[in-house]
């Protein structure tokens, strides 16, 4: 006779994880970056001019530059006195090191501000390296290993997708963790290898494409197309694969692990790695 | 199948110690979750004791049996091809307990058993089930009311437990996705109950309903006619009073409602269908089948052949979509039930022969007024029906039904067109609405509630189910006596 489990499987199967858009706004932007006033007058305009495709109400951008802070103490004060709280920040990574703009880092300022504040961090690519002015925004992806379910970062992301725009939602399963336990599932006799692997890997990625199905649903009404890209494989190779495929102009990653304080693994790799394109941190 | 076997020359003390076996065999099933031990080695036990036993004290008809050699057929009610009036031919040794299987109710089993399990891997039940999940758009009363007809006419298509098992676990997971998981042990006890109405509307729908319809002689479309009405009324008092005892109340907010229907149409109903071919097939087929079913009492050739080929047949069919993996079926057929219905027949056949069953008969004609005449009086029908109820709530309704099967037949001569008849189905169907024992299918929404960390005791359990079992035997009482 069939059993419970299995019935309960294939309802839990096609019940799918449904989208649950979040309302947000981001009125109140803060700037941080590591030069005087009048030169972070100059990058107000220019991350001014790169929103404004995506937020078309009206925002203010507070800066806080060299003259309000230096050390990471004094910049985390410096986001607390602001007159209105900021619901995002912007920056560039290692403030502080302009004259080394290490690759392998993102610097002590954006290691904290990603951890300690509770508002998503826009990290720009470094002025000196990528002229601003010319960063345009129309192709937004999403990344992560865990897209089902995640409607927080699919709503940020959509928020910053602009009309006739493009979201691309993609969801890289990581194949080496998987095939541990790929591994493990062939040593057990009472577990058959082949059909098991073949079925898991199969819900992993349809899961994902049931919950984007469900964000089509949802968002249908944004005018910007949405594009799914579910797979195996190494996430930060897919990932880099990806943003140069599609042009991407902004990537959006969860940074934060609520076991621990330190940036998120993956989000990390992709944030360092990323250096000319602008990631949106979560 | 039964004839009058001569008990007579049986000593009292040899049929006291076999009812002591019966007595044995009853207990130890009704404590079948304490014992640990499944219905087949339990009813196995007291098969091979009760053999030893019968052999011992030489009360059985060893020897060959006859084979009639012209098939003249000579219809009795409906369908049963009576053959005893021509000599045999030639006999075949077999063993006693081999005659003592009813091996159409097995073949009935079997072969409905597998054809709902082929079928079950088309997709069809669990697409079925999730449309009218949408259908309700998340409202709690539309929910309850389409899940509780929905598991009625599973139950009668397929069989209880399996009905429970398909609309329970899809409560789970609606209710959770619609946020109303305190309303779900309201759902599967409701859902329970409505299993064992279903249960009553065809005659393969449970299998004391095939034991006492095969003896009775009762037709498939005779069932139906004669049990659909008050499944129909049975059915919607216990939703009704359902939705009042717990409160399961329709969606008055237009954003609750919206919100409610957005979750539900989230559902794909088809996604588990891997082949729409064989959907479609499954689907024409099934419909076939019922249909077949329905008329297997006029069809020709079928009618001598029987139900349990009808049903073995379909399976076939079923199983050729899946030919070279036929065994992975084989495997799910629940040969613990089959077993224990083999050698539960065995058990009844001694005790037919040790004058057990003579002896009840004897004792049932103390109490019912005029258990043989055509027109059974309401008193006798109350009886009937009640002592059935009560018994079938602490026992299995099986072992229940084959013995007042036999005795209804063999020992009081009880004629098919008599209300005691009915009386049996009701109360051994109905009686497993009364504990959480009483019927396997009640068994599972109890279980789905404990794997749900749900609390429902044994005494929980008859003060939630006992206003509704009451008012259905009430209302089965009611219907036998004055309108069957």
């Amino acid at each position: 006779m069939t059993t419970l489990d299995n019935f309960q499987s294939a309802f839990r199967a096609a019940s799918g994880v449904p989208f649950h858009p979040e309302s947000l706004n981001f009125s109140n932007i803060a700037l941080i970056s590591d030069v005087n006033e009048s030169v972070a007058q100059l990058l107000n305009d220019q991350v001014h001019q790169f929103l404004a495709a995506a937020l078309p109400y009206s925002y203010e951008i507070s800066t806080i530059n060299s003259e309000s802070y230096q050390s990471v103490t004094n910049m985390l004060t410096a986001i607390e006195e602001l007159t209105h709280p900021a619901s995002l920040i912007c920056t560039y990574r290692n403030l502080y090191n302009r004259n080394e703009d290490l690759p392998e880092s993102l610097g002590s300022h954006v290691d904290v501000l990603t951890q300690r504040v509770d508002v998503p961090v826009l990290l720009l690519p470094r002025p000196d390296r990528v002229d601003l002015t010319q960063l345009s925004l129309k192709e937004v992806m999403t990344v992560t290993n865990h897209l089902s379910g995640d409607n927080h970062l699919i709503s940020v992301a959509a928020h910053f997708t602009p009309e006739e725009g493009k979201l691309i939602l993609s969801h890289i399963e990581d194949e080496t963790a998987f095939e541990r336990y790929e591994q493990a599932i062939g040593r057990i006799p009472a577990i058959p290898t082949e059909s098991s692997t073949s079925a898991i890997k199969s819900q992993l990625l349809h899961m994902a494409e049931q919950f984007i199905s469900s964000c089509e649903h949802e968002l249908g009404e944004q005018h910007f197309t949405i594009e799914k890209h579910l797979e195996f494989g190494n996430p930060l190779t897919k990932s880099k694969d990806l943003c140069s495929e599609h042009q991407v102009d902004l990537l959006v990653l969860n940074s934060k692990d609520a076991n621990h304080v330190a940036m998120d693994g993956p989000a990390y790799e992709l944030a360092v790695e990323m250096r000319d394109i602008p990631v949106l941190l979560l | 199948m039964y004839t009058l076997i001569a008990s007579a020359d049986v000593p009292t003390t040899v049929t006291v110690i076999f009812s002591i076996f019966l007595t044995g065999l009853i207990l130890c099933l009704a404590l079948e979750e304490k014992l640990h031990a499944k219905k087949s080695v339990i009813a196995g036990s007291f098969a091979v004791i009760c053999l030893l036993a019968g052999a011992a004290y030489e009360i059985l008809p060893f020897g060959e049996v006859g084979i009639p050699s012209v098939p003249a057929t000579q219809e009795t009610d409906d369908h049963v091809t009576d053959h005893s009036e021509h000599e045999s031919s030639h006999t075949v040794a077999m063993p006693v307990y081999i005659p003592a299987i009813d091996w159409g109710v097995i073949a009935i089993i079997l072969g409905s058993s597998i054809f709902v399990d082929v079928t079950t891997k088309s997709g069809l039940f669990t697409w079925i089930a999730i449309k009218v999940t949408k259908a309700s758009r998340g409202d709690p009363r539309r929910l309850l009311i389409f899940y509780g007809i929905m598991t009625v006419v599973f139950s009668a298509v397929l069989n209880n437990v399996t009905a429970m098992i398909i609309v329970g676990s899809l409560t789970v997971v609606s209710l959770e996705r619609l946020g109303i998981r305190e309303k779900l042990l309201a759902f599967l006890l409701i859902e329970g109950l409505l299993t064992n109405i279903g249960g009553l509307l065809t005659l393969i729908s449970s299998v004391p309903n095939i034991i006492v319809g095969n003896a009775a002689g009762i037709s498939f479309v005779t069932f139906f006619i004669k049990a659909s009405p008050y499944v129909v009324v049975a059915t919607a008092i216990t939703l009704y009073l359902g939705a009042r005892v717990f409160k399961i109340d329709k969606l008055k907010d237009e954003d609750e409602k919206n919100r409610a229907a957005r979750q539900v149409m989230q559902f794909d109903e088809n996604d588990g269908i891997t082949s729409w071919a064989f959907f479609r097939f499954s689907t024409v087929v099934l419909c076939l089948f019922i249909i077949t079913i329905a008329c297997t009492s006029v069809l020709p050739y079928v009618k001598d052949l029987g139900m349990g080929y009808v049903a073995l047949s379909f399976a076939m069919i079923m199983l050729l979509r899946y030919r070279s993996t036929a065994d992975q079926f084989y495997r799910a057929v629940d040969w613990d039930l089959l077993g224990f219905f083999m050698c539960l027949f065995a058990v009844i056949y001694v005790m037919e022969w040790a004058g057990v069953l003579t002896a009840i008969g004897t004792g049932m004609k103390q109490i019912l007024v005029a258990p043989g005449s055509a027109t059974a009086n309401a008193r006798d029908v109350s009886t009937m029906l009640v002592g059935a109820a009560g018994f079938s709530s602490v026992t299995d309704n099986i072992p229940l039904a084959a013995m007042l099967a036999n005795i209804l037949e063999v020992e009081l001569q009880t004629p098919p067109e008599s209300k005691l008849w009915w009386s049996v189905i009701f109360g051994a169907n109905l009686g497993g609405n009364i504990t959480p024992i009483g019927s396997a299918s009640t068994l599972v929404a109890v279980t789905i509630m404990h794997k749900q960390k749900l609390s429902m005791s044994f005494s929980a359990f008859i003060k939630a189910a006992g206003l509704f079992a009451l008012v259905q035997i009430v209302l089965a009482l009611a219907y036998v006596v004055l309108i069957l």
